[in-house]
């Protein structure tokens, strides 16, 4: 990370004294500038009509993003596709990637790459769904090219009571906005855009088996929830799921995520799982993988993912990754249990052309796009 | 200086329907009836004698070659016939207001005849003029205007900054719905307090779009090099400065293939269309690992269309997709300017022979803004009025100095169509 010399904060300081403030957090001139012109905006709009005083307001708002605290907090949303998504502390801010992933799996599932599967009435199921993000903006992809998308069924599952209120309050806000629109689009095509929406839902469970005894004894289980609900089968699986070591959480991970955002989205550590110590979660990944994959710590929930689809009979799985090591090991998993056709490894951007910088993988998989690796999907 | 003394065609405003007609002299030639310009009649003498020869030959032996042209050029022909038709009723008119033998109950009847054939003589007049000069391609559309200091430092970014507000005024006073698309300010500390959302102070480069049908043709002829003289806030001496500024004018293709048929970029065969395999995408990536490890706010996106080297970066909004979808509007709108530019060029290049055909090119000066002298001249039309804060503040001042250049567009027009047709003999 570039140092902050005294000269360039003062530079900074002569063109707004606010930035040597948002240059602790941002680092360089050009971001810090686009985020005082942001948190401006948002200070002005929060109390226009009977107290304009949005100046203290905003100063407020600078002190705190220079501790660290994330803006997408402070502004109480983020951007993710084309939608924008409310989210705040307790849960975890979508990532722009995640939305490049997933708009392209919608393109792809367009096209039917995937095997003949009836976009009309798809069933997907969103594992670790967080705000919500990943099925309001697959809804959106899939639901308007759709001649009639009543039938399209989205859940999101999360273990987390706030992930739930989020994506619950995410889905109220879109219908919301349909339901204006559609007082002044022909109404008949929204008709089914907006029932699907009425139809997703996301529900409390855990993911990880409780193979122990643990405090969350009271959440229940996934399969046994989706038993409950009479919706046992599903055709696409997508997850973003908690995927950094210990280590790396303590190195490679930003201090401000590593501060403020909840280490349960983001470790799969034995605090966060059923998992009551090291050596057994060691035991729980040599178990899974029978030598085959070197599993590491990160990569807990990728084996039961895979037993999730097998249950549930999932035709498309799309996880994310951290990088093009851990969709090496994923993609090895994939291809040891030999139920998938194929494995594809998926970069930053699966849009655009390699730039040549990125690492190969492992084992001969298909790499798509240009950046980090970041999602691994197999389909039968 | 420019061109033929000339005429009020019905003014630029009234095209797009939002002014009503004043009575404006322009370099004070015209009396209150409306003159077509001599280069404007002379080609369509020419054309309605063409019409009428081609006619005579039709009539002797049918040819489909023949008929087609005289089915292009009847329009021409009928506006001439009646633009004279006009001019001859009110030549007569004024004979016998003239002619003293006439008596007075004719002479009472003539006079009060006079105003409608006035009125006549004017619609014949624009009718033949709309007849002749074919309509911009992009003169219905919306449009952007990109506004960037040029020659000066601080102070062409703060004349830039100006610019850019007597636009947005203009818009607002005729009600015409504009919105900043990006703002980008000039890293000088001189002016305090920059790095908010709006044009004020120094600007290193603005878009502006003017989503109003027709913007287009209204604004294109502020295009060029626009000039500033005055003495500087920041000058102790008293020294007068001159500085520059560069507007460009491009048009603003609606963002969805909204039902407009004329404009279609989504058909490859269309000159709009942009191949997406010719432009390279690039997203500002999150340093470092990415995905979960980072929570970055970066949503900046740059287009570089890599046959012409064209680039547009976009960072303004904090959602990246939209960021996306301004950055293609912009490049869209700079590749369709630059493409009609290079035909213009062309053509231009063919009849370089021709002396008197000006062009405006984005690296002509086209304004200077006099701050001593309180005037504002344009050296295309030579047209100066000295009312230089009712032009800053986007004023009738403003649309006086644009009307003169729309007259001299029109005259550059026709006088490169006569030359061209001049030119194929
Ligand atoms: C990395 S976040 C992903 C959030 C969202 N899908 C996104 O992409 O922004 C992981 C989510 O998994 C949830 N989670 C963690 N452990 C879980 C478990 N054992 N069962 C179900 N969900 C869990 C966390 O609450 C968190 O919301």
């Amino acid at each position: 990370m570039p140092r902050l010399t005294p000269s360039f904060l003062r530079r900074a300081e002569k063109i707004n004294p606010l930035l040597p403030l948002l240059l602790r957090a941002c680092r360089d001139l050009r971001s810090a500038q686009n985020e005082l012109r942001w948190l401006t905006e948002y200070a002005r709009g929060c109390n226009s009509g009977a107290h304009p005083r949005w100046k203290p307001l905003l100063l407020d708002l600078c002190k705190h993003r220079s501790q660290g605290v994330p803006l997408q907090y402070l502004l109480g949303s983020e951007y993710f596709g084309e939608l924008e998504i409310r989210c705040g502390p307790g849960v975890l801010i979508p990532r722009q990637e995640t939305a490049s992933s997933v708009s392209y799996l919608a393109s792809r599932l367009r096209q039917g790459d995937f095997g003949d599967l009836n976009l009309n009435r798809l069933r997907v199921i969103d594992v670790c769904t967080g705000t919500g993000c990943i099925p309001l903006l697959l809804h959106r992809l899939l639901s308007r090219c759709c001649h009639d998308s009543s039938s399209l069924r989205l859940l999101g599952v999360d273990v987390s009571p706030i992930a739930l209120h989020y994506a619950t309050l995410n889905r109220q806000l879109l219908l919301d906005s349909l339901l204006d629109e559609s007082r002044t689009m022909a109404p008949l095509r929204l008709d089914g855009i907006i029932s699907s929406l009425l139809s997703m839902s996301f529900i409390q469970a855990d993911v990880l088996p409780s193979s122990v005894q643990s405090q969350r004894s009271t959440i229940p289980q996934l399969l046994p929830a989706l038993r409950h609900l009479g919706e046992p089968s599903w055709d696409v699986l997508i997850s973003n799921p908690p995927y950094i070591s210990s280590r790396a959480f303590a190195t490679t991970t930003s201090r401000s995520v590593r501060k403020f955002e909840p280490r349960v989205a983001l470790v799969p550590s034995t605090t966060n799982t059923c998992f009551r110590s090291k050596p057994e979660l060691r035991e729980y990944l040599h178990h899974v993988n029978q030598g085959v994959a070197k599993l590491e710590e990160g990569d807990l929930f990728y084996p039961r993912l895979l037993d999730l689809a097998d249950e549930m009979s999932v035709k498309v799985c799309l996880f994310e990754v951290a990088d093009l090591s851990q969709a090496s090991r994923v993609s090895l998993l994939i291809r040891s249990r030999e139920k998938w056709k194929s494995v594809e490894m998926w970069r930053d951007e699966p849009t655009l052309p390699p730039d040549g910088d990125g690492q190969e993988p492992k084992g001969s998989f298909r790499v798509l796009g240009r950046g980090c690796g970041r999602s691994v999907v197999c389909w039968r | 200086m420019f061109g033929a003394p000339w005429v009020c065609r019905r003014c630029l405003f009234c095209a797009t329907g939002l002014m009503r007609r004043r009575n404006l002299r322009f370099q004070s030639t015209a009396a209150s009836d409306e003159i077509v310009s001599p280069a404007l009649l002379g080609r369509a003498r020419s054309v309605s004698a063409e019409h009428s020869r081609l006619t005579q030959e039709l009539a002797e032996s049918f040819n489909t070659k023949t008929a087609r042209r005289i089915g292009e050029i009847s329009s021409v022909a009928n506006a001439f016939a009646d633009w004279e038709k006009a001019t001859d009723s009110l030549t007569e008119l004024h004979s016998l207001l003239a002619d003293p033998t006439t008596d007075a109950e004719l002479r009472s009847l003539a006079s009060s005849d006079v105003d409608s054939a006035q009125t006549a003589l004017r619609a014949a007049g624009s009718a033949l003029t709309t007849a002749l000069v074919p309509a911009h391609p992009f003169a219905s559309l919306p449009c952007l205007i990109e506004v960037r200091p040029a020659a000066g430092g601080s102070e062409a970014a703060l004349f830039a900054g100006e610019l850019v507000r007597m636009y947005m005024a203009l818009s607002n006073r005729l009600g015409w719905p504009a919105a900043l698309l990006s703002v980008t300010h000039a890293d000088v500390s001189t002016t305090g307090g920059g790095g908010s959302d709006d044009a004020a102070g120094a600007l290193a480069e603005a878009v502006l779009e003017i989503k109003r049908a027709g913007a287009y043709d209204a604004l294109r002829g502020e295009a060029g090099v626009h000039r500033v003289q005055r003495v500087p806030a920041t000058e102790k001496n008293g020294r007068v400065h001159t500085s520059t500024a560069t507007v460009m004018v491009l048009p603003s293709f609606p963002e969805h293939g909204t039902g407009n048929d004329e404009v279609n970029f989504e058909d490859p065969n269309s000159d709009y269309y942009v191949d997406p395999r010719e432009v390279r995408v690039d997203i500002m990536r999150a340093r470092g690992a990415g995905g979960q490890h980072v929570n970055t706010t970066d949503s900046a996106v740059r287009l570089t269309h890599e046959p012409t080297g064209i680039v547009v970066s976009m960072q303004d909004a904090r959602s990246q997709h939209r960021n996306r979808e301004k950055a293609w509007h912009i490049l869209r709108g700079r590749l369709a300017a630059a493409r009609r530019e290079a035909r213009e060029e062309e053509a231009l290049r063919l009849r370089r022979s021709v002396v008197g055909v000006a062009k405006t090119g984005r690296n002509d000066k086209v304004r200077t803004y006099n701050y001593g002298q309180r005037r504002v001249t344009d050296h295309r039309s030579g047209f100066t009025v000295h009312d230089l804060d009712g032009v800053i503040e986007g004023g009738e001042a403003l649309q006086r100095v644009m009307e003169s250049v729309k007259a001299w567009l029109m005259d550059q027009e026709i006088k490169a169509m006569v030359s061209e047709e001049e030119a194929k003999k």
